[in-house]
């Protein structure tokens, strides 16, 4: 199978937070509060690709362009693995695995539990994006993996409730989190079966072409090599 | 547990800051805290003689605590009309004019009086103050903060018997302050104490540390540091001091008020929604180690707060 060139560019992407990690970690670029600070960027890469993730399926709806679709699992993936070093640098380097204080300190934020649960529901969605699981799991993984938006809804609140501010006031340093929650609901709103059948008629019947024209998708799905 | 000084001083880079941490700095640093109450509140105008016990600088001090340094005192600043990014207030802060600047110092006074920096600086004689700062979100300092006591200005201007709290206002520049421009918050930032709480000798207003002017992202040219309190409740760059009957409005209590309470003291045993209030991240050190009770300043202040419920008066 041929890599296209936006399958190379979403691995490139990728892999950009963790190689800047490891750089700044070399060059001591991680501020003066290192572990916060690894916490925080791992956990804004996890959402960045659950979200890019995420808005594969509706773009396909939107467009008709299928290529998204082919980087739609790599994205998750990546997601997780991001999740993955989020919840190790937490346990691990934060809390040297004492899961007593853990518990003590944390047992009453809400956002942690949001976290913890999104977390769980990912790595299970991980640990089952393999074809086996999908042949052994039958209608259901379609179901199981539908969930992804459950991910995403608990992720948001999670990275909201972890940032300083009030949502009903509208004040704080909320913009992040609510960028993403705008764009979490668009995309369940695009997959609903209504709103894709009404669009899927209008884009025919307004003779949109099957497939999204241009120059950039014809270049973006040429091989890579 | 001790702390090899020798170690200290050879992880420092900076040569000022070497120079400052002079073996007789570290032997009065870790006079304040083993000292605790007696010697901070000998810390009237000048420091007292500190007779020279018989350490060598690779003697192993008990001490547990030892100063952050500059690097990251000056680089790590929460300071949001700049920005809410920590390692960025340091850069957009390098071209704050903090002269001319006149502090307004009024309402319920005998003796309303505007003063400028300069007034400030040669009025009041700085004196230098180690004290752990403590973030509500779960990181801490230990800064040689360089300043006077607030109760000095105060007497200044004779407060009415009607002042039951104090309220301080933070410059409010859009142009020289980016993060003013963001809507999200209600600007300028303010903060109150308590009257009793702001004539307490501990509370100071801080022109410097270690030994230098105040860098403009640590709230130059004038800041409020109040040492058992989470870091927020001290006011920077002020333009304002009110003297008031009722208790006012603060910046982050009218954000969140279930979050930030008007007292906000140092409390381990007050969860906070958001961040671990148990134990705390030592800026430069790795692991967490306890939060005390009010910032480890109970002797000193505890009495401020003699029957009343601290949980409910978070």
């Amino acid at each position: 199978m041929d890599i296209t060139r936006l399958q190379f560019f979403a691995h490139l992407t990728a892999w950009v937070p963790a190689i800047l990690l490891v750089w700044d970690y070399l060059t001591g670029g991680l501020t003066a509060d290192p572990v916060q600070t690894v916490t925080q960027r791992t956990g804004r890469a996890a959402i960045f690709f659950l979200v890019l993730s995420l808005s594969c399926t509706p773009l396909n709806i939107l467009t008709g362009y299928k290529g998204t679709i082919r980087i739609r699992r790599a994205l998750g993936l990546y997601s997780f693995m991001y999740a993955a070093l989020h919840m190790i640098v937490f346990f691990v380097l934060d809390y040297r695995l004492d899961f007593s204080l853990i518990f003590l300190e944390n047992f009453n934020k809400l956002y942690l539990w949001l976290g913890f649960c999104s977390f769980l529901l990912l790595s299970a969605l991980a640990i089952t994006s393999y074809p086996w699981w999908m042949r052994l799991l039958g209608k259901a993984w379609k179901i199981l993996h539908r969930s992804v938006y459950i991910v995403g809804l608990l992720t948001v609140l999670h990275h909201l409730f972890a940032r300083k501010g009030n949502l009903i006031s509208l004040q704080g340093d909320i913009g992040a989190p609510l960028v993403y929650g705008v764009i979490v609901v668009i995309l369940l709103v695009l997959r609903t079966p209504i709103i894709k059948r009404w669009w899927i008629q209008k884009r025919l019947k307004l003779k949109l072409p099957r497939e999204f024209p241009g120059l950039i998708l014809r270049y973006l799905d040429k091989p890579l090599f | 547990m001790g702390e090899k000084i020798k170690t200290m001083i050879a992880s420092s880079e900076i040569t000022s800051e070497t120079n400052y941490l002079s073996r007789r700095d570290f032997i009065k640093a870790a006079g304040l805290f083993l000292g605790g109450a007696g010697l901070l509140a000998a810390c009237d105008t000048t420091f007292p003689p500190v007779s020279e016990p018989s350490l060598s600088p690779t003697t192993t001090l008990p001490s547990q605590d030892r100063l952050t340094t500059y690097e990251d005192i000056t680089n790590f600043n929460n300071y949001y009309e700049f920005t809410p990014d920590k390692t960025r207030v340091a850069s957009l802060a390098k071209d704050f004019r903090v002269s001319p600047w006149n502090i307004e110092i009024g309402g319920l006074v005998h003796k309303q009086k505007t003063l400028g920096i300069e007034d400030v600086l040669s009025k009041f004689p700085r004196e230098e103050r180690v004290y752990r700062l403590r973030c509500v979100e779960g990181w801490s300092m230990v800064i040689p903060w360089m300043g006077f006591e607030l109760n000095q200005i105060l007497k200044e201007v004779e407060p009415m018997l009607s002042a039951k709290y104090i309220k301080f206002t933070t410059l409010n520049d859009p142009e020289q302050m980016p993060g003013l421009n963001s809507g999200f918050y209600p600007w300028p930032y303010s903060e109150g104490l308590r009257l009793d709480e702001a004539m307490h000798n501990l509370t100071i207003l801080a022109t410097g540390l270690y030994g230098k002017e105040l860098p403009n992202q640590n709230g130059a040219p004038l800041r409020l540091v109040v040492p058992w309190k989470y870091g927020f409740k001290s006011a920077k760059a002020i333009v304002k001091i009110e003297l008031v009957a009722e208790q006012p409005p603060t910046f982050w209590n009218t954000i969140a008020p279930n979050e930030y309470g008007f007292y906000s003291n140092v409390n381990p045993n007050v969860p906070h929604p958001r961040w671990p209030q148990m134990t705390e991240r030592r800026i430069g050190e790795t692991g967490r180690r306890p939060t005390l009770f009010l910032n480890g300043y109970a002797e000193e202040v505890g009495h401020l707060y003699d029957g009343m419920n601290l949980v409910e008066n978070y």
